[in-house]
């Protein structure tokens, strides 16, 4: 009991505030009524909007019953213009235990007020110039104010979140903000993701490398649809292609898959190329996000890449996806899996201007990802460019591709449709060995790095150039040899990734090109990519 | 508690009650899919109700021994315990789709597949027999329900049946007799936002007085009586000829996307006002088979947040004040709507509780997870509120055990066709209507 009393005594104390606050409010609606009144008319007549006592009172803030109260006084002074909806709620009389609610004009409340017995509550419902046909026409306008209300960023309590212009107050509901609803602003992207942990859904916290794979995977196909996605930053790159990256992981996966198979089955190809990449399969799972998405950004992001491949995910892209960048010891393989082939990494191969960046094998995947964004993008692909759009294809991966690629790689796991990408690219032949210059032409760039690994086969990683750097002697070292092979074994690598366009063409240019990656490329945009993708750094 | 007038707004403090969540045993996450199949459950099932009925058999016909389908002689009462078949001419059978012509337009469908020519058959895991007699009526039993039965073999090799015991209402804990106030529990199903004939406006003027923005301070006052609101299935209805299998063109899937959207938002102006449960229905985006999984919570971005938002299995199982509530959204009364018939819907609903089970036709016609270790179905407490949504009309019942049971069957009205919702009082087990009507003509 003496509970009860506290109790009691603060709810007399909460209703004494509650009434000073409303007495206050009172006083100041009174010398704003007008003004509010003058609103109604407006939006009923000109606007010929649906007033409803809700929206009046999440509009001006007001609590429901003041609102009410407003409408009537509103009815009373201009009430003749305009049609008025009541509702008449209590217990009919015919139902007496039953509770009943309902609707009606001015013309219909006298009888179906009669329906009603004993206290029943009348007020006005909405004002508005016409009635329309339909009722619910009536409380669209108010569903547009709550869901614009429901837009807001989760973390705003506004009228429609905080409950707080009702008649029953309830201090026991509370609500998370801190994301549990997850800001899911890309439903799609969320399910398929792989590993991605965060909640939010643009944030692709560090993933593991899987996940940044199928991140990439996505990033590339974003890639694709965001070309223009900040260009360095993969980050931002990654995010949409986070978004997208649910949508994509499949297809990269399928890349991965597709560049196993390319290798395999390509038997033509592959006879040309004289080398079928075995690994691409592990790869590609690894890498194969190469991101299209960080093609797009290739242009920039090879440097980007190359940079980030210094592992510090600086760029962008760090944040998102971790892509095993950092680890210089991953295996990267440079796996441009375009997720749907949709995307006919038309460009990749053919930027001319890869060639330089083909030199940088290692990061550069970005010439594969980049691959659709890039296409055009050839000749600022060279070398650079081919590094670049190795990055940008898998801006996410890439960056921990990069590293993997670094440390490994024997993959041609470079999926074929990347290929394409870095076909642009790939002029920058990695098979050269050398990877020269390109790779670096960003701090961090995407380079695609060749090498012959212990199969005797020639291996492109994209590695980020300043990881790369020290790759790269040994690429380089290692390319020399491979050159020679390499040329071939380049060829081989990029078949694999999925070139449909290139077919033979690429393979012999390739060879060709593989030494002259770096300038010359671009005469022959598609295989002067590949070279260079497949150039060592 | 009012407040006293001092001024004009008066704010009412709604009423606050204690919630226990009692779904684990409907949740399927812990199960694992080993290509069982389904006669795991009905074991389960047959064991656990044996057991029970072995239990009551003594105190029902004390003479007479108990035995297994496979020790019948013939001539000898004896009471046998198992699973009831019905062979039932008209169920439709899968593989009569593969045998004759498809036309393209499928065959209207009857809505009962009842026949005057339906037998029983009791099984057990010795064997089976086909039931004679009249005291067991085809037309009220379904397959799947465990029952004990007395009689004896005849000459032809049909069994007898002279009677026939059912397990009976669960044991029931005892309610709470202390309550002093009125405090109302809403049910409502069938919202189907986004379907043609679903007034959005008709649920906003329900939203609007559960919240509390509805009418003067006298029926604010009512409505701050409302301690919980359950949502009860098929909240919301997607077009159909969007969903055919091919890929959605963008501007498609933000008009699949409305009803959900439109959904959360009115579930989020509830959840901030009074704790809320929805529940999955046929229509919702939910798995098909029972016990149904609950929404995702990402389909509720606005409503998630809060802690009085609950999203849950179907069928649902929950204490409010100590007061147990057990509910489904309607598919297992539809179903033996199909293979039974009786008066009104009430008389399934109260079988269903005699039988101790929630959904004896699962998984012979309702679809149903197979476990492998227990029946979920089961009901082992008896609820003091049962409630069955998306039916035709609005009906209840106050039903009494043999044990002093009490409990009240409730059909919850689909809310879109009829604007009525329930409110059940906790304090007497009482039930009246909301109604709703938007007729402005």
């Amino acid at each position: 009991m003496a509970g009860k009393s506290a109790n009691a005594s603060l709810d007399e104390e909460r209703k004494k505030n509650l009434a000073t606050k409303s007495q206050k409010s009172e006083k100041m609606t009174l010398t704003h009524t007008l003004n509010v009144l003058d609103e109604i008319e407006s939006l009923v007549s000109d606007q010929l909007q649906v007033v409803s006592y809700k929206w009046l009172s999440r509009n001006f803030s007001l609590s429901s019953n003041t609102a009410k109260s407003l409408l009537k006084d509103f009815v009373e002074k201009h009430g003749k213009g305009f049609e008025v909806v009541y509702i008449v709620s209590g217990c009919l009389k015919n139902r007496p235990s039953d509770y009943s609610v309902k609707l009606a004009s001015s013309t219909q409340l006298p009888e179906v007020e009669k329906e009603f017995n004993g206290k029943y509550s009348v007020h006005i419902y909405s004002v508005q110039a016409s009635i329309p046909m339909d009722p619910a026409a009536i409380w669209n306008a108010e569903f547009v104010q709550a869901e614009e209300l429901s837009r807001q960023p989760s973390a705003t309590d506004n009228c429609l979140r905080g409950n707080r212009f009702c008649g029953i107050s309830n201090s026991f509901v509370k609500r998370n903000v801190e994301g549990t609803t997850g800001n899911v602003t890309a439903p799609r992207i969320e399910s398929v993701r792989t590993t991605v942990q965060p909640k939010s859904s643009l944030d692709f916290q560090k993933g593991t490398v899987l996940s940044n794979q199928g991140k990439r995977a996505n990033v590339s196909h974003q890639a694709k649809s965001e070309t223009n996605a900040a260009p360095a930053q993969n980050q931002s790159v990654k995010s949409s292609s986070d978004k997208e990256k649910s949508f994509h992981v499949p297809p990269n996966k399928k890349n991965g898959q597709g560049e196993k198979s390319v290798a395999g089955t390509g038997g033509s190809l592959k006879n040309m190329w004289g080398r079928v990449p075995v690994k691409t399969e592990d790869e590609s799972a690894k890498i194969e996000v190469k991101n299209p998405i960080t093609d797009h950004s290739e242009d920039q992001k090879p440097s980007h890449d190359a940079d980030n491949k210094g592992g510090s995910d600086d760029d962008n892209e760090d944040v998102n996806f971790k892509r095993a960048s950092k680890s210089e010891n991953r295996k990267r393989k440079a796996i441009f899996d375009f997720s749907d082939e949709e995307y006919e990494d038309v460009i990749s191969l053919a930027s001319p201007s890869s060639p330089k960046v083909n030199s940088r094998p290692d990061g550069e995947l970005n010439s594969e990802d980049s691959g659709p964004e890039k296409p055009d993008s050839g000749p600022e692909k060279t070398d650079a460019g081919v590094s670049r759009e190795v990055k940008s294809d898998e801006p996410e991966v890439s960056k921990e591709d990069r590293e993997k690629t670094a440390s490994i790689d024997a993959s041609t796991t470079l999926s074929m449709e990347k290929i394409q990408t870095i076909g642009s690219e790939a002029e920058v032949k990695p098979s050269k060995g050398k990877i020269t210059e390109a790779p670096s032409l960003q701090k961090r760039k995407k380079t695609l790095k060749t090498r012959i690994d212990e199969r005797g086969r020639e291996v492109t990683e994209v590695v980020w150039e300043e990881t790369e750097t020290k790759v790269k002697k040994e690429d380089d070292t290692d390319t020399s040899k491979k050159l020679n092979d390499g040329k071939n074994a380049n060829a081989v690598n990029r078949a694999q990734k999925k070139i449909p366009a290139i077919g033979n063409a690429a393979a012999t240019n390739i060879g060709g090109k593989a030494g002259s990656k770096k300038g010359g490329n671009v005469k022959d945009p598609k295989q002067g990519n590949i070279m260079s993708f497949f150039k060592k750094v | 508690m009012e407040s006293m007038e001092i001024d004009s707004e008066k704010v009412h403090e709604r009423k606050q009650s204690d919630y226990n969540y009692l779904d684990e045993r409907f949740e399927i996450q812990k199960e694992m899919y080993r290509g069982q199949q389904y006669s795991q459950i009905y074991f389960a099932r047959l064991h656990l109700m044996r057991t029970l009925l072995y239990s009551l058999a003594p105190t029902w016909k004390p003479h007479l021994p108990v035995g297994k389908v496979l020790g019948l002689e013939e001539g000898k009462e004896c009471i046998i315990v198992g699973t009831l078949f019905k062979h039932m001419k008209l169920k439709p059978c899968v593989l009569d789709e593969y045998s004759k012509e498809r036309s393209v337009t499928p065959l209207v469908k009857p809505h009962n597949f009842m026949h005057p020519d339906d037998n029983l058959i009791l099984e057990d895991e010795s064997g089976r027999v086909k039931l004679g007699g009249s005291a067991l009526s085809p037309a009220i039993y379904v397959t799947g329900v465990v029952v004990a039965l007395h009689g004896k073999e005849t000459c032809a090799g049909e069994f007898f049946v002279e009677d026939v015991l059912e397990a009976g209402l669960p044991p029931q804990i005892e309610r709470p007799i202390d309550l002093q106030e009125d405090k109302y529990v809403v049910l409502l199903s069938g919202l189907c936002i986004g379907s043609k004939s679903a007034n959005p406006l008709q649920f906003q003027l329900l939203v609007d007085h559960i919240t509390g923005h509805l009418g003067d301070e006298a029926e604010q006052g009512l409505a701050a009586q409302i301690v919980h609101v359950v949502i009860a299935g098929n909240s919301v209805e997607f077009p159909r000829k969007l969903i055919n299998g091919q890929n959605l063109a963008s501007k498609d899937q933000s008009t699949l996307y409305e009803p959900i959207r439109e959904i959360d938002i009115m579930l989020n102006q509830i959840a901030a006002g009074v704790s809320v449960d929805i529940m999955p229905g046929l229509n919702d985006p939910a798995n098909f088979a029972l016990p149904q999984q609950p929404l995702n919570r990402c389909l509720f971005p606005g409503s998630a947040p809060y802690n009085t938002f609950r999203s849950c299995t179907n069928p649902h199982s929950f204490d409010v004040d100590n007061i147990r509530f057990l509910g489904t959204s309607g598919q297992n009364i539809d179903d033996l709507d199909k293979y039974s018939e009786a008066k009104s819907k009430l008389d399934f609903v109260e079988r269903t509780l005699r039988w101790r089970h929630l959904a004896p036709t699962a998984p012979n016609t309702l679809g149903c997870y197979p476990f492998t270790d227990r029946d979920p179905f089961l009901i082992e407490t008896c609820p003091h509120v049962y409630f069955v949504g998306n039916q035709d009309k609005y009906d209840n019942r106050l039903i009494k055990g043999s044990e002093g049971q009490l409990v009240r069957l409730i059909c919850i009205p689909k809310f879109c066709e009829t604007g009525i919702a329930v409110a059940v009082n906790l304090k007497n087990l009482e039930c009246h209507t909301l109604s709703f009507s938007t007729q402005i003509s």
